[in-house]
């Protein structure tokens, strides 16, 4: 009830809106504060480290990761997101925010929009992605606190968990001498 | 509230005893017995998953007929009234002959007992079967010759004890794994492990020596040891002259397996063999575990009598830590046997005046329009047994066939009457394992819907055959109680004793067997001169195909093919082939081939593996991709177990 | 974990995503012919709680490495700082998983699930005997302390 009711105030104000010229943009609309259910992220480039911890707690399966051998990028889809502020609960690094904004263009044509993109560390042994080059960065920076040896540091950064599990396996059989 | 109810697995036949926990008559998961002797708690992924196939939604739960080629819902007093005047019927017009009942391996002594009991009295017939047909008739048949008793000859435990173990046709780190844990302790304090296989396998990377023979070649390896045995004079004279019968001619039976003369044959070196064969005569006691690689060929019989004969004449029966183990692979194989639901002996393995048919004996008697009607009790020929087309037109030309399972099977489906019965865990009962470990099953859980303990299902089938007072049972210590005053090596057992954890090991305060006297009539043991012709015709077809288990699988995959870890791990059967021939086959690794026979052809994805070349191999508990649709099935003389390994294929690539 | 034990049979994953979601904790690292199993080794030094942005991993008194599910977002940042690779992420439910040793059944005075169930006797639950052989392996080339371990 609660939603139809939302679309019904969202559809009267667009129309006010649109009568009354009062559009930031043809594109952008405001959305009354009182109104849930429809807003617009915003991700903050500096801040944000692509850890893609939005995308994992976003219950509508909103935000989306794509990735290549170079490069991360998560988007959103626009059509899914109801504003809830998930992603901008569980940021870590509090680069999410959501603008009472709606983005009609977005909407009707159904939009994937970018939020952020960032270069991926590869695996020197299979060459799949590591992690997003800023998170990546943040993490060594972090446990470098710990005194922890280099070659820790350059396994962490050369290799993908899945390698980092078979050459811990092999460095065991080979310790016990079984190869 | 969280219970836990004490059971014991229904897969292999290694009888690992756990808890199924349950929660408001839910079952939840599984806990551990760690006080069990032989378990001690642990439990391969089987076990562990086996909670899962209980309370399944397409369990059977309730009796149906074949009306126009569908299922229908019926009463019990319906059905089983309705079945009983047909088996009247037919017994009247055709005799008891026309009748057969196969008897299931994972239901408990009770009710195995009673089914044989109903054959008997009710329908007057020994044709009466159950699964160790397809796989240890062999054993059980010449431990019995041999020593007096078709069993293990030491419990399983002692296999710790071992300075050497011998394996044989069997891979217990992938089927049994539970057993891994005393074959590894042995190997831990020096024990020497050595595998006997076509095939690299789990087993096969703990042991010290594995001998890669040819398929079908276990004979002439054995009587190659045993030349060498003889050769060296490492034979046990005092022991033989004290235990075992007059040597006879068997010398001479070995004089053409000399080590030099074999390996063209079974595809092992000379000097392979020389070791492995003085390593296991040296040995301080040694063990010998075999399987179905042994036993399911045309000479299954044969090759376990010289396994047999190479125990014996390196003394190595009756003491700790020396003994020969037939691995039977089912919870209840070893039980079913003892109650007597087979054609060639009572409960008890008292012999039968007249023998009935076998179970594959019966199927080919059906085909030819003779037997009239089969009862079959969770079992699933249709998928197990070898030529599966025969096997299908054989059920059709049933005037009866009732089918009693869990789930609807390829079996089942060509039933008139399909019943529902209740599982390991919704019934109480006791289970024999491999290692005449006697255990008491705890219900767990209600059986779904009208679904009834097997027991009650021939209970009330018999008195509706008039056998009523014959069959009056409250429970199943009523019927217990029944087994343990008339099958011999039952006698002494209480419930008391069953119930415990671990149960009791039978004969009662025998767990090691003949330690002083054999249990033959003169007390000595007897050889085995069985000498099977050596050539058997056979297609010249490229490749050999043997067949055996994938790991987390079991039997026909009625029950594993509903477990969710084996799935996540073994969702499909793989051809396992080696690198050799997937290259002169123009086929990689994880392509798609053709297997054909000239009884048909199956499609199926290869996988690289390290087997004999122009070896390969198929698990058989994926339907439609099942080896048993390409096998012929030859049955071998003395224990018409069929041939079910070795078996002459060709392969080409898929498209 | 006993190498020379273990059979590769995978009864461990089988009994471990029983007990945990359906996910097993453990991992078998399968080579020709030999197999090794990996999982949390709750280190002594632990760089996953230090890359956690969240402070949602612990460690309790015995040693026992744990993610505080209610705390975890999932950002992966404990993934990419185990040198083992032991840790994964649950989309499903949302948050990061490993090994928890199953506390609660070592807190009541029992073993780990895969201590319990292993056939061959590879996983065991004993005090540490000092053969030093995790300092060889540990990618921090350091020695362990003698609370249980396996």
């Amino acid at each position: 009830m609660q939603d139809e009711e939302n679309k019904l105030e969202l559809f009267h104000e667009l129309l006010q809106h649109l009568a009354q010229g009062k559009t930031v943009s043809r594109r952008l609309i405001p959305v009354p504060e009182r109104l849930e259910g429809f807003g617009l992220l915003e991700f903050d480039s500096e801040k944000c480290v692509a850890c893609a911890a939005c995308k994992v707690q976003c219950p509508e399966e909103a935000l989306k990761i794509s990735e290549t051998k170079k490069k991360r990028t998560i988007a959103l889809d626009y059509w899914k997101c109801v504003a809830c502020g998930e992603c901008v609960k569980s940021c870590p690094k509090e680069a999410v925010e959501v603008k009472k904004m709606f983005d009609l263009e977005a909407f009707l044509k159904r939009e994937v929009l970018k939020c952020m993109e960032t270069e991926v560390e590869s695996c020197l042994r299979c060459g799949r992605t590591i992690a997003p080059v800023p998170q990546h960065l943040e993490v060594k920076r972090n446990v470098s606190e710990l005194a922890v040896p280099q070659t820790y540091l350059n396994d962490i950064s050369d290799y993908c968990e899945e390698c980092r599990r078979e050459l811990s396996a092999l460095t065991l059989l080979k310790t016990r001498r079984k190869l | 509230m969280q219970e836990k109810r004490y059971s014991v697995c229904p897969f292999c036949g290694l009888g690992c005893g756990f808890y199924l926990t349950t929660a408001n008559g839910e079952l939840t998961g599984v806990d551990y017995a760690m006080d069990h002797p032989f378990n001690e708690g642990a439990l391969c992924s089987k076990g562990n998953t086996s909670f899962e196939v209980i309370q399944r939604h397409d369990r059977l739960f309730e009796p149906m007929t074949k009306v126009d080629n569908d299922f229908k819902a019926v009463s019990w007093a319906d059905a089983l009234s309705k079945i009983a005047s047909r088996l009247k019927e037919i017994k009247e017009k055709y005799g008891g002959q026309s009748i057969g009942i196969f008897a299931s391996t994972k239901a408990t002594n009770e009710e195995n007992y009673l089914v044989q009991k109903f054959a008997r009295k009710a329908l007057e017939t020994n044709n009466v079967d159950n699964g160790i047909r397809l796989c240890h008739a062999p054993s059980i048949l010449v431990l019995r010759e041999s020593f007096g008793l078709p069993y293990p000859t030491g419990p399983l435990e002692d296999l710790e004890h071992a300075d050497c173990i011998l394996i044989v046709g069997s891979n217990p780190f992938e089927n049994a794994p539970v057993l891994s844990r005393r074959i590894l302790r042995a190997k831990e304090k020096g024990a020497k492990i050595m595998v006997v296989d076509p095939r690299r396998t789990r087993t096969s990377w703990h042991s010290d020596f594995h001998l890669p023979l040819n398929p079908g070649t276990d004979v002439q390896l054995i009587k190659a040891f045993i030349h060498t045995i003889l050769q060296s004079k490492l034979e046990r004279k005092d022991y033989l002259r004290e235990r075992a019968e007059d040597i006879g001619n068997l010398e001479k039976l070995v004089t053409d397996s000399s080590p030099e003369a074999v390996p063209s044959n079974v595809g092992i070196e000379t000097d392979q063999i020389r070791k492995v064969a003085l390593t296991f005569a040296l040995a301080e006691r040694t063990s010998i575990v075999f399987g179905n690689g042994l036993t399911q060929h045309v000479n299954g019989t044969e090759a376990v009598g010289w396994l047999v004969n190479l125990a014996l004449i390196t003394g190595n029966i009756g003491r700790l830590g020396t003994g020969i183990f037939p691995l039977l692979d089912q919870c209840n194989m070893m039980g079913a046997s003892d109650m007597g639901a087979m054609p060639e002996f009572l409960p008890g393995y008292v012999e039968a005046e007249h023998r009935g048919l076998t179970l594959v004996e019966m199927i080919k008697v059906a085909h030819s329009g003779n037997m009239k009607a089969l009862f079959i009790i969770g079992m699933n020929p249709a998928a197990s047994f070898p030529n599966t087309s025969f096997v299908k037109e054989a059920l059709t030309n049933l005037d009866l066939l009732v089918v009693q399972d869990i789930f609807m099977t390829e079996t089942a489906s060509a039933a008139d009457f399909v019943l529902p019965a209740a599982c390991w865990a919704e019934t109480e009962g006791t289970f024999t394992s491999t290692g005449r470990r006697v255990q008491k099953l705890t219900k767990a859980v209600e059986p779904p819907g009208a679904a009834l303990e097997g027991w009650k299902i021939i209970a009330r089938l018999a008195e509706q055959l008039g056998m009523g007072e014959l069959f009056r049972y409250n429970s199943w210590e009523d019927i217990f109680k029944e087994i343990v005053a008339n099958v011999r090596t039952y006698r002494g057992l209480t419930v008391e004793e069953v119930s415990r954890i671990g149960g009791a090991i039978i004969p009662k305060g025998r767990e090691q067997l003949y330690e002083h006297r054999f249990e033959t009539e003169n007390g000595r043991a007897r050889w085995q001169h069985r000498t099977y012709p050596t050539d058997i015709k056979r297609e010249s077809l490229p490749f050999t195909l043997i067949t055996g288990k994938a790991l987390h699988h079991h039997g026909t995959g009625s029950m594993t093919r509903r477990t969710s870890f084996a799935m996540q791990e073994t969702a499909e059967p793989f051809l396992e082939i080696s690198q050799d021939d997937l290259a002169a086959l123009n086929v990689q690794s994880g392509d798609e081939v053709y297997v054909g026979s000239r009884l048909g052809e199956i499609k199926v994805k290869t996988k690289i593996a390290k087997i004999k070349p122009k070896v390969v191999f198929l698990p058989f508990h994926f339907p439609g991709s099942s080896p048993n649709n390409l096998i012929a099935g030859n049955l071998d003389q003395v224990s018409k177990t069929p041939e079910l390994k070795g078996i002459p294929v060709s392969i080409s690539k898929a498209k | 974990m006993d190498l020379d034990r273990c059979i590769g049979c995978k009864s461990c994953q089988a009994a471990c995503s029983r007990e945990h979601f359906g996910k097993p904790l453990v991992f078998i690292q399968m080579f020709e012919e030999h197999a090794v199993p990996l999982h949390c080794q709750h280190c002594e030094t632990n760089p996953c709680i230090k890359a956690c942005p969240e402070e949602a991993i612990e460690k309790t008194d015995q040693g026992i490495v744990l993610i505080n599910e209610i705390k975890c977002i999932g950002c992966s940042a404990c993934i990419i700082a185990c040198p083992f690779g032991i840790l994964q992420l649950d989309e499903q439910r949302k948050v990061v998983v490993k090994c928890d040793l199953c506390k609660d059944k070592v807190e009541a005075g029992e073993f780990p699930t895969c201590v319990k169930t292993c056939p061959a006797e590879a996983a065991k639950f004993i005090p540490c005997i000092g053969c030093n052989i995790c300092a060889v392996a540990c990618p921090f080339a350091k020695r362990f302390e003698s609370f249980p371990k396996w």
